[in-house]
């Protein structure tokens, strides 16, 4: 198999891009500052091209290599394999990391101190060499090799900025996310090769009967380090802070790589455990709900992001929950569409999200803050921002004719197939109430993204930093917009040309649903390509013949103010008055309480000043995870006492320990 | 592909001319009788077209803090509802079926409130602001209504193609006046909500305090305010119709019975529902802001009931 030429030359080009950025780690921990950023991001574009390169000519077959068996992990070898399914999720690296690539020279010629570069650039080398393998990693010794070089690389990356009191917290978070999901990997692994006698991720089967212990943990570990609820707490903290570039590459794939590793196992290892399902999806929905509603209440434009991905972790999640559940019942065609549309939607959400967490980057460079009740009225001086953002907000709500649409339409028709096909009524129940929830989710994330849009880009500036915007360091677009350009291109082109977009996952399908002869374009009819070419047109002609035909005699002037003359910014809708209505509505879950002080002689009808403030208490944080804290603080405390500091009392212990270990050993 | 003969010239031609034309007189209609039951004689029937025709001839006044959002969400929204009207079941006289998938009908809609919603917040002022932010919540409530009744009668039908559940060859829903009624009056209620009428919305008033869509529509002015109008009315057009073709669909003598009568029978139910909207207005109140939540559970929980039909039809 190695002999033949295409396999070997995939085989390179996923080698050689590891190597590159292997050296590019070297170059930059020799040379240190005499190293130009240009050098280093032109490293990193070429690796992440020959990764899109090496996916490219192995998108249709599997390829198994040994080209790094001489690092040997004790147990087996490092074994690579490149099946159908690591193809797209190494697409997606190749492009996100380009992206990250082309803004990272703007990126790191911004920062102050030698240091910060250098931390920059190691850590991001290693965070893609780690992700790249772990995509790569036939075998699971291998796999949790990468899996904490990629873990701990990335960690680093959230603490970049570590003077910081919030990127000290969020790395602990974070550190605490992925520590529990290595930990639950890792039961299972060995679970499995206790069942299996094999380390090799492809002999694994999840059908049998002991087999459901390592899939409930599997699910754990990857809620967890998905952040799924209620796991999620660690996201809004984490997803915020990795520096401008990279956070593209973190916040597109540190979710979708543990959703990889759940399609793996459970979907392509055949899964068929009810309890399984039924618990995916029903944290799914919990997930995909408490997601969309804390991001339609958060203030801060990043943690806004990042909530929206607990939102789309999941969806993506009930997806995968329903195709174990459809091979429960052996109902082939709905587990076709829901892997296409678990598959599909980790794609275009991994792609989306980081698009706009970069315009997120670009607004914080320029305003050099994230908060929206600070922003406003960029669209002036940040076009090309606002554009991209614009068209990442029309993706991840769904919107025709993007490619989220496309992928949340395969979710919808699976649960909606499901309501009338062979299963329990109870089941057909619970998909049809499935339509109603998502059509929710979907009404409020559109009410999270015209937020974050309209309340950043457009109306007047809130703030005299925002009024002074400046959206490039050049006189051109920079780096990092030509990186927005980039994926906003992308989701353009995928959404207009689904048919070809699920043509090419479609071996990634067959290879999850074992069956050969699912077709990828047939799976979603909608033409969304001539849609967008006849809308295209009946707008412009609109444009043209209704309103511009006499655009000569637009006239500018003030925004209308009831006759009372200018109105401060003051008077203009803020992020939280926007969504204080649904606040409102939902202020049980949310903890959200107004308090109005007014003040005054006659209060009632004069008041002199007025006083509201809005609290809210993430109940989950308070309720569930402060009394969790609280217990392993009191733990410790105690067991600090065992420490005395005396030799003696030391040497007791270790004495102690021996005579336990003797008596073990010698009665088991 | 259409074959291309003189009936189905005519007949496409005569469906472009019905929903380009008449979308002005369903408001002439609701605007008269609203008048009628208020003992006044009231505009003329055809005061919108009057109106629209006026305003295209306007200069334009647009605020200086608007971004390119706020211009070319006038001629997006009009684009997209004509779109809807060709591929939504507002009728029964429809020469050709373009597939009407359920999820992509309710996501165009969805699409529309997106650029009014970001052209309500454009200008910065404060209506627009509260205007949109209002908005987005009345379609939170509403949105799983409308696509629950919808995606039941799919559900029956074993397809998400709207265009084949409402074709009246539809075996499988000849028998189901209870689904069709249930569905109608849900997405009518439903259409009151998204349509800006009377219980959540007073379309007449210029009080900012109670507003929704008036105040998102404050800042465009004469083509393009008539371009927002129309769209407006096109909406009235579409939804309406939706729902009229669910109550036809629950009266069985229209499963037998001519193109013809149906096609007019469609057109004149729409103009009904029309006139009812103007009947709840003049019996009925506009609600609080708080209690709108209470009104919309009416449509949500018919929508629930359809789904109970749904899955009992299924059931074998």
């Amino acid at each position: 198999m190695i002999n033949d030429p295409t396999t070997l030359s995939a085989a390179n080009l996923f080698t050689s891009a590891s190597a590159i950025w292997l050296a590019g780690l070297v170059i930059i921990a020799v040379g240190r500052e005499r190293v130009k950023s240009n050098f280093l991001a032109f490293l990193m574009l070429a690796g992440a091209l020959l990764t899109l390169g090496g996916a490219a000519l192995s998108w249709n077959q599997s390829i198994e290599y040994n080209q790094l068996q001489y690092i040997s992990f004790g147990l087996v070898p490092a074994d690579s394999i490149v099946d159908s399914l690591s193809v797209p999720f190494l697409g997606l690296l190749g492009i996100l990391a380009s992206a990250a690539a082309v803004a990272s020279p703007c990126h790191v010629d911004s920062l102050n101190s030698q240091g910060k570069k250098g931390h920059y650039w190691k850590l991001t080398f290693i965070f893609l060499i780690g992700l790249q393998q772990v995509l790569l990693a036939a075998n699971g010794i291998a796999f949790l090799v990468f899996w904490e070089i990629m873990s701990l690389s990335s960690a680093g990356l959230v603490a970049a900025d570590h003077v910081r009191h919030r990127a000290q917290r969020a790395a602990f978070a974070y550190l605490t996310a992925t520590r529990i999901s290595t930990a639950f990997i890792t039961a299972a692994f060995l679970w499995m090769h206790q069942n299996t006698g094999s380390w090799s991720l492809s002999s694994w089967h999840f059908g049998t009967e002991q087999s459901i212990v390592a899939a409930a943990l599997l699910l754990i570990a990857v809620c967890t380090k998905a952040g799924v609820w209620p796991m999620h707490v660690w996201l809004p903290l984490a997803y915020p802070e990795p520096p401008g570039p990279t956070s593209a590459v973190f916040s597109g794939l540190v979710g979708n790589i543990s959703i990889y590793l759940l399609m793996r196992m459970l979907l392509a290892g055949e899964c068929h455990h009810l309890g399984i399902a039924y618990a995916a999806i029903a944290l799914g929905t919990i997930s995909a709900l408490w997601g969309v509603l804390f991001a339609l209440m958060e203030r801060d434009l990043k943690k806004l992001l990042a909530y929206s991905t607990v939102e789309n972790m999941g969806i993506i999640l009930t997806a995968i929950g329903v195709a174990i559940l459809a091979h429960c019942h052996n109902l082939d065609t709905i587990a076709t569409l829901a892997c296409a549309a678990a598959l599909f939607h980790t794609l275009n959400h991994g792609l989306v999200k980081a698009l706009l967490f970069l315009g997120a980057a670009s607004v914080e460079r320029a305003v050099h803050t994230r908060d929206l009740s600070a922003l406003g009225g960029l669209a002036k001086n940040m076009p090309w921002t606002m554009l991209c953002f614009f068209i990442g907000s029309l993706s991840i709500c769904a919107m025709p004719p993007m490619n989220c649409f496309a992928s949340k339409w395969l979710v919808y028709q699976t649960f909606f197939q499901l309501s009338f096909a062979n299963a329990p009524i109870l089941e057909r129940a619970m998909s049809l109430a499935m339509v109603g929830i998502l059509a929710f989710v979907g009404a409020l994330s559109l009410a999270c993204f015209t937020k974050a849009v309209g309340i950043a880009f457009l109306g007047r500036p809130r703030s005299n930093a925002a009024a002074k915007a400046k959206e490039s360091t050049t006189s051109g677009p920079d780096g990092l917009i030509l990186a927005q350009v980039i994926l906003a291109i992308a989701c353009v082109m995928i959404g207009t040309s689904v048919p070809i977009a699920l043509d090419g996952l479609a071996p990634a399908l067959r290879h999850l649903t074992h069956d050969q002869f699912v077709i990828g374009s047939t799976l979603f009819p909608i033409p969304q390509g001539q849609l967008a070419l006849v809308g295209g047109i009946l707008v412009s002609s609109i444009y043209l013949f209704v309103l511009g035909g006499r655009s000569v005699d637009v006239k500018s002037y003030i925004t209308w103010d009831c006759g009372f003359g200018p109105l401060s910014t003051r008077a203009e809708e803020t992020g939280s008055s926007f969504s204080h209505p649904i606040g409102r509505i939902f202020s049980q879950i949310l903890q959200l309480k107004v308090t109005t002080e007014i003040s005054g002689k006659d209060r009632r009808h004069f008041p002199e000043s007025v006083r509201v403030e809005t609290f809210m208490t993430p109940i989950l944080e308070t309720k569930l995870y402060r009394p969790i804290m609280g217990l392993f603080d009191w733990l410790s405390a105690s067991l600090v006492r065992l420490q005395t500091g005396s030799i003696h009392i030391h040497l007791l212990y270790v004495f102690l320990t021996m005579l336990l270990l003797v008596f073990l050993g010698t009665n088991i | 592909m259409i074959a291309i003969n003189t009936e189905a010239i005519l007949e496409t031609l005569a469906f472009v001319a019905i929903f380009l034309l008449l979308p002005p007189l369903l408001v002439g209609i609701i605007r008269k009788t609203k008048a009628r039951f208020q003992n006044r004689i009231g505009a003329p029937l055809l005061q919108p077209y009057f109106d629209l025709m006026k305003l295209m001839s306007k200069g334009e006044t647009i605020s200086k803090h608007t971004s390119w959002i706020f211009r070319s969400t006038a001629a997006i929204n009009a684009s997209l509802l004509i779109i809807l009207a060709f591929l939504a079941p507002w009728t029964s006289l429809r020469p050709f079926n373009l597939g009407a998938d359920l999820f992509l009908v309710i996501y165009l809609l969805a699409l529309t409130r997106f650029f009014t919603v970001l052209s309500a917040l454009d200008a910065g002022s404060a209506f627009g602001g509260f205007g949109a932010s209002r908005e987005v919540t009345l379609a939170l409530l509403v949105e799983p209504a409308v696509i629950l009744c919808l995606a039941a009668i799919g559900s029956v039908s074993q397809t998400s193609d709207l265009g084949i559940a409402f074709s009246f060859n539809n075996v499988s829903l000849i028998n189901q006046p209870g689904l069709w009624f249930i569905a109608g009056c849900g997405l009518f209620l439903a259409s009151l909500v998204e349509l800006s009428r009377m219980p959540a919305d007073d379309p007449t008033t210029h009080l900012e305090l109670t507003m929704v869509h008036e105040a998102m529509i404050l800042e465009n002015s004469a083509a393009n305010l008539a371009l927002v109008e129309y769209s407006h009315f096109l909406k009235i057009l579409i939804l309406l119709g939706i729902s009229s073709q669910c109550l036809l669909h629950a009266i069985p003598f229209f499963w037998h019975t001519s193109q013809l009568i149906l096609a007019l029978a469609s057109i004149l139910s729409i103009m009904i529902l029309a006139a009812s909207i103007a009947i709840i207005e003049s019996v009925a109140v506009k609600l609080r802001w708080t209690k709108l939540p209470e009104f919309i559970a009416y449509s949500v929980a018919m929508s629930i009931f359809c789904v109970f039909i749904a899955l009992s039809k299924n059931l074998n």
